[in-house]
């Protein structure tokens, strides 16, 4: 199957690439099909883009390369849904902003995208523990 | 909207299974309980805005360019030697 996209030109991808969103990502509610592209030139940022809309797209990245005892924050609770059967099956990616300086980079740590790779499923969650925040700097002061 | 008047302790029903009551009416602020299954999130509506507000700031990110990012990384705070990668 073929995408065109702003960032990427054309993209092909499989049907079984695609992660579905049942409730979309909050604010683009439509968009309910991405797919996660992997390109070593955004290393270590991955791009999720939505295949119902293309030019609906977010730069996302590991929380662990920013916090190493994210999952720790993660509760059952924020789980529910996801047809979790094991804990291998979750992968835990978190939306970032990337302005025109990417020093300037923010991630946002209160709703991370919650995804059961095994049934191909998401869910942007808010996080039940609220002390993270929607734009924690990337590089260290 | 469906704007409905409800005194102390009265409920709405949201759907079959979202129960809403007033608990406490005061001067200026209602407290206001919700009973809800698992899997429907409650949050007060300003935590919904920042959410949005965050996506569609990453909406409009920059495509970064050229190893700009692994730099980044590298001087984070983070203090790992290898990230847990997902599989």
């Amino acid at each position: 199957m073929k995408l065109e996209t702003p960032s990427f030109g054309v993209l092909e991808y499989q049907e079984k690439a695609i992660i579905h969103i049942k409730e979309g990502m909050l604010g683009f509610a439509g968009c309910k099909r991405y797919i996660l592209i992997e390109n070593e030139e955004i290393v270590p940022f991955k791009w999720l883009q939505s295949i119902d809309d293309q030019y609906v797209s977010f730069p996302v990245i590991d929380p662990h390369i920013v916090l190493r005892n994210y999952t720790s924050a993660v509760t059952l609770e924020d789980l529910h849904n996801l047809e979790i059967e094991q804990e291998g099956d979750v992968i835990m990616l978190v939306v970032a902003v990337i302005p025109e300086n990417p020093q300037n980079a923010t991630v946002n740590l209160r709703a991370p995208l919650l995804i059961n790779h095994r049934r191909m499923i998401g869910k942007q969650v808010i996080l039940t523990n609220s002390s993270y925040h929607t734009h924690q700097p990337l590089s260290g002061n | 909207m469906l704007v409905v008047t409800r005194k102390k302790d009265e409920k709405l029903m949201i759907g079959n299974e979202i129960e809403v009551q007033i608990i406490k009416i005061g001067k200026d602020s209602v407290r206001i309980g919700v009973k809800a299954p698992e899997s429907v999130s409650v949050h007060r509506w300003e935590v919904y805005e920042l959410i949005r507000e965050a996506n569609l700031a990453a909406s409009r990110s920059q495509l970064p360019k050229g190893s700009l990012f692994k730099n980044l990384i590298a001087d984070s705070s983070s203090t790992d030697d290898e990230a847990e990668k997902p599989s």
